[in-house]
């Protein structure tokens, strides 16, 4: 009888101890994204809602309000997740080059066969539709309406750039940007984007485009090696840095006129400067805030965060992000995003650039993680000029 | 072979007034060959090898004696042949001069070199007299500077000299690294005639086909480029040669600085040649491997020393095995403990330098490689083992993995493998004053008794301290009289473009155009200093450039932050390429994967000569 009783009590406890076992797997497993690190990202104007293609080719639709997550697509192409602005639908492609617009219910908006693509945006009309290639050529619309914008040379494209081409377009479909490797000097005039019969092509820096004419208005040139830019929502404003650690800015009404970011502890290089190179005195560091360790001016990418007012810019191998205001040189404030899990900006991983993603309408940052398909999602306040983290997925 | 015509018809092979005749009866005629390079230049014959009619008769061309490259000279002329199908059979000579090209009035015909050795080039011999043009890829160019030669033979000759000026006025000099023999060419093929350009090694060895050592690198590197540049790997008519430079930092695999003294003396023999490419007004553009940084850098710092301003154009420092600091312009900030870490005038004589490193460097740093995932680690140590014997195994150069084991062997350089762990510079000082030894004893404190008591066993210490006391001032003296000796004459031959003497006691300043007497002195109290500290460096060297970038230099926080080195970036000057993504090995541009090709050399070197630069070649 006592023997019978301690068997009983033998296997409740161990039925109890398994439940509890499986329990805590489960919730484990529950609470963890099970993909591969993310590569491409959009996020909603509404901030509610994040599309992300991940190196596995998942394709994954985040919910920030109800903190879930679900998976699209297995068939994704790394580069393609994008929201289109002022909508609740997102734009990818499928490894068998089918783009895709649909909103976040699953209603399809546009589908049609393309090539497969290394950047590409969509305007909130569905009218424009740019993307660009793996050799960097960049075409507008799909179909029948498909032409060629920039085609001059095989380099630098994504293969070659070693990141995909930056496409961005503004919300009043006024300007689109490309921006990828170096500068060039020749001036456009003399540099047709239709030249294929070149070597290399001339467009591979920071170039302003008319998102009308799909003409190029200006190069914007001063940047070295890869090099991330993005236009301001309103189109007013192009921001540009790179893995040099230069960062500029020019307002798109006078793109002749390049601005120099300040660098975080030594302020804006003097271009005019009569002295020699090393000298303090070639250096403006009157307006500097004080800036915490960390920080790294070389730089993955930047990102409009409030509007066309605020950005941030996020250094190689740092957890910290600078805020600027646009107009302005100098860092307004600085922002340290955790150590962990650890960012995209970690490692080398400038083809990653665009697993970095903001709304400025909603002020909702999204970032992948260094390894791992997880994602950090950050709120600012433009009151307070506060970044909160408000959601973390490993 | 591709060939293209010139005429919408075929020229007739068949003998006027001779149909159905033997051959016997045929008419006879002649051929009148011009040997030319593929930018046109005439091309002297040396042999012209022979024609094989359709009679089977084999016939040898009249030429002239003369080896200028004369319109004159470059005519050989086949006559009394049979009319109807020849072929030309030649020698593999000049050597390295490949055939590439073989032009009729009515033909265009394309080789790739070596490919019409055997069977020869098929033409027809017509009536009267047919003309035809072999065209010739000029001669590999490789400047050895591991011998004691004279000063003339550090220098291009002139047809080299015009060779460069007619290919596009530009000139790429590359410079291979550490651990590099002299090596020979590779075998065309099967043939016993040596290749000077890259084969397809897919069904035979590749040292085999495209040579050892340095030779190899020069195949590898030169072919590459040009890839780069636009040459399709078919069509080697706008194939452009480059300048190899070769030099004896093959130290026996471990000695490293007795490499990078010897790197300092190959880069003082270099700066002629490049003032020798700048004088005549062809742009340079220089390209170096790992410790080939250090003898390019030496050139650099000698000629920005003399002013020499923007003599080169492009400087690509790829994988440099020198400190991160190496370009910074302040000679305070070496911590080499003799001074030979900084080259703080070289930035002055390029116009732009472009640093391609990566983490993924094995020898440069701790390999980094970002695809060890979780799942990696996990595996078994039998696993993991299995693995990196297979790495090893397969490894374009299992030198760079062997080293890359020591878990980075650059951080290591200042000791002397394999006894690297209690040696300190001690091995490379002591063979450098070999004549002047000891250097060294042991010290310890007198012993508390009267000299006159003192035991036997302690007259050898006090010998031996009075010897090296002895030994000191002696090499003190000697230091001191080279550099009195040598820092006019230094000054002197720069400026008119000669080999500068080389120093000898002290070599490890070689990087310096001259030496002054204070800067020898100075020399001596750090000699003397490391010798205090049995040859044991007191700070660890800085990591290198090809490794870390200027990441570590230009951070504005740390207190190694190098104001003139970040503001090089922000200006323009300095450009860092971050390859870890791409690049995972210290040598991996010689047999590059297809990211490296497109990346590094399109994206990172190619476009930057052709689009903001000088050009490559033609083009």
């Amino acid at each position: 009888m006592v023997s019978t009783k301690h068997k009983k009590m033998y296997w409740i406890g161990t039925i109890f101890g398994a439940f509890i076992i499986f329990s805590i797997l489960l919730n484990f497993v529950l609470q963890r994204v099970w993909a591969a690190p993310i590569m491409s990202m959009g996020v909603s104007e509404s901030g509610r809602y994040i599309i992300s293609a991940h190196r596995n080719n998942n394709l994954i639709l985040w919910d920030l309000h109800e903190k879930k997550w679900s998976t699209l697509s297995s068939k994704a192409n790394l580069y393609s997740a994008n929201f289109v602005p002022g909508t609740t639908a997102f734009l990818w492609q499928d490894t068998d080059n089918v783009v895709t617009v649909q909103t976040t219910d699953g209603e399809v908006l546009r589908q049609f066969k393309h090539f497969p693509t290394y950047g590409h945006v969509i305007s909130s009309d569905l009218k424009t539709y740019l993307s660009a290639d793996e050799n960097w050529n960049v075409f507008s619309g799909y179909g029948d309406t498909k032409h060629p914008v920039l085609n001059d040379g095989v380099v630098p494209g994504f293969i070659s750039a070693g990141k995909l081409l930056n496409l961005s377009m503004d919300r009043n479909i006024t300007f689109f940007l490309t921006a990828g490797f170096d500068d060039d000097h020749s001036a456009i005039s003399k540099s047709s984007p239709l030249n294929n019969s070149q070597r290399f092509s001339k467009y591979g820096g920071v170039t302003l485009w008319d998102a009308e004419t799909k003409q190029p208005v200006a190069k914007l040139r001063g940047n070295s090696s890869k090099t991330h830019a993005t236009i301001s929502p309103d189109g007013q404003w192009v921001v540009s840095a790179d893995e040099a650690g230069i960062g500029l800015f020019w307002n798109t009404s006078q793109p002749k006129i390049r601005h120099r970011l300040a660098s975080y502890y030594g302020g804006i290089y003097l271009d005019d400067s009569p002295y020699e190179t090393g000298d303090p005195r070639n250096w403006d560091n009157s307006e500097l805030i004080k800036a915490p360790p960390g920080l790294n001016d070389f730089t993955i990418a930047v990102a409009f965060i409030h509007n066309s007012e605020y950005y941030l810019r996020f250094g190689n191998n740092s957890h910290m992000a600078a805020l600027f205001k646009t107009g302005s040189p100098w860092p307004v404030k600085y922002f340290d995003l955790g150590e962990s899990p650890k960012l995209v900006t970690y490692g080398s991983q400038y083809s990653r650039n665009t697993a970095i993603a903001t709304s400025p309408e909603a002020g909702i940052l999204a970032m992948g993680h260094q390894s791992g398909g997880g994602i950090s999602v950050y709120q600012f306040d433009p009151d307070e000029l506060a970044l909160e983290r408000v959601w973390v997925v490993e | 072979m591709t060939a293209t015509s010139n005429l919408p018809f075929s020229p007739s092979t068949a003998p006027l007034g001779a149909h159905g005749a033997p051959t016997c009866k045929h008419e006879t005629a002649s051929v009148l060959l011009r040997r030319c390079d593929n930018l046109g230049r005439p091309r002297a014959f040396i042999n012209a090898g022979s024609i094989k009619d359709e009679s089977g008769k084999f016939v040898t061309a009249e030429i002239q004696k003369g080896t200028e490259h004369t319109p004159e000279n470059a005519e050989a002329r086949f006559a009394q042949l049979v009319t109807g199908k020849a072929k030309w059979h030649w020698p593999a000579e000049p050597e390295g001069e490949h055939l590439i090209g073989f032009d009729t009035v009515s033909e265009q015909r394309r080789f790739a070199p070596g490919e019409a050795l055997s069977e020869g080039v098929e033409l027809t011999v017509i009536q009267g007299e047919r003309k035809a043009t072999a065209i010739h890829l000029p001669p590999p160019v490789v400047i050895d500077l591991r011998e004691e030669t004279p000063a003339s033979t550090d220098l291009l000759t002139n047809e080299q000299l015009d060779y460069f000026r007619a290919n596009g006025n530009n000139a790429l000099v590359f410079i291979h690294g550490y651990n590099v023999p002299h090596g020979e060419w590779g075998k065309l093929g099967w043939h016993s005639s040596k290749a000077t350009v890259w084969q397809d090694p897919q069904t035979v060895n590749d040292e085999y086909l495209n040579g050892a050592g340095a030779h190899n690198w020069a195949v590898h590197m030169e072919y590459r480029l040009n890839r780069a540049a636009g040459f399709d790997g078919e069509n080697w008519m706008p194939y452009s040669r480059i300048i190899n430079i070769s030099w004896p930092g093959n130290t026996g695999a471990t000695d490293f600085m007795q490499a990078e003294l010897n790197a300092m003396a190959a880069g003082r023999r270099l700066a002629p040649l490049l003032q020798q490419l700048a004088g005549a007004g062809i742009a340079i553009n220089l390209i170096s491997h790992s410790l080939g940084a250090r003898v390019a850098l030496t050139a650099l710092n000698i000629l920005g020393t003399v002013g020499k301003p923007n003599m080169v154009d492009h400087l690509f420092l790829w994988q440099p095995a020198v400190a991160d600091n190496a370009l910074t312009n302040d000679s305070n900030r070496d911590v080499h403990p003799l001074g030979l870490g900084v080259f703080p005038s070289a930035h002055k004589t390029a116009r732009k330098i472009v640093v391609l490193h990566s983490r993924g460097d094995g020898i440069l740093g701790p390999d980094s490689n970002e695809s060890n995932d979780w799942w990696w680690r996990l595996l078994s140590p039998a696993s993991w083992a299995v693995a990196e014997a297979w790495g090893l195994a397969t490894a374009d150069d299992p030198m760079d993995e062997i080293l890359g084991k020591l878990r980075g062997a650059y951080d290591k350089k200042w000791w002397t493998f394999p006894s690297f762990l209690d040696n300190g510079f001690g091995p490379a000082i002591e063979k450098l004053y070999k004549n002047y030894l000891p250097l060294t004893f042991e010290a310890r404190p007198p012993a508390p008794r009267m000299i006159a008591h003192r035991p036997p066993s302690e007259v050898p210490y006090f010998r031996l301290k009075n010897k090296v006391k002895e030994n000191w001032a002696r090499l003190e003296k000697d230091i001191l009289t080279e550099a009195d000796a040598l820092w006019q004459p230094c000054i002197d031959c720069l400026r008119k473009g000669e080999r500068p003497p080389e120093y000898t006691l002290l070599a490890p300043l070689n990087h310096r155009a001259s030496i002054s007497p204070q800067v020898a002195r100075d020399y001596v109290l750090r000699l003397k200093k490391l010798a205090v500290n049995n040859w044991f460096p007191e700070q660890a060297p800085r990591p290198a450039l090809g490794y870390v970038g200027f990441k570590k230099i230009t951070d504005e926080q740390g207190i190694e932050f190098d104001r003139f080195l970040y503001e090089s970036m922000n200006n323009g000057s300095f450009i860092p390429v971050d390859q870890s993504q791409w690049l995972s090995s210290h040598s991996g541009m010689r047999i590059p994967s297809e990211e490296v090709f497109k990346r590094s050399y399109e994206t990172a070197i190619m476009r930057r000569i052709i689009s903001e630069g000088e050009g490559f070649g033609q083009y």
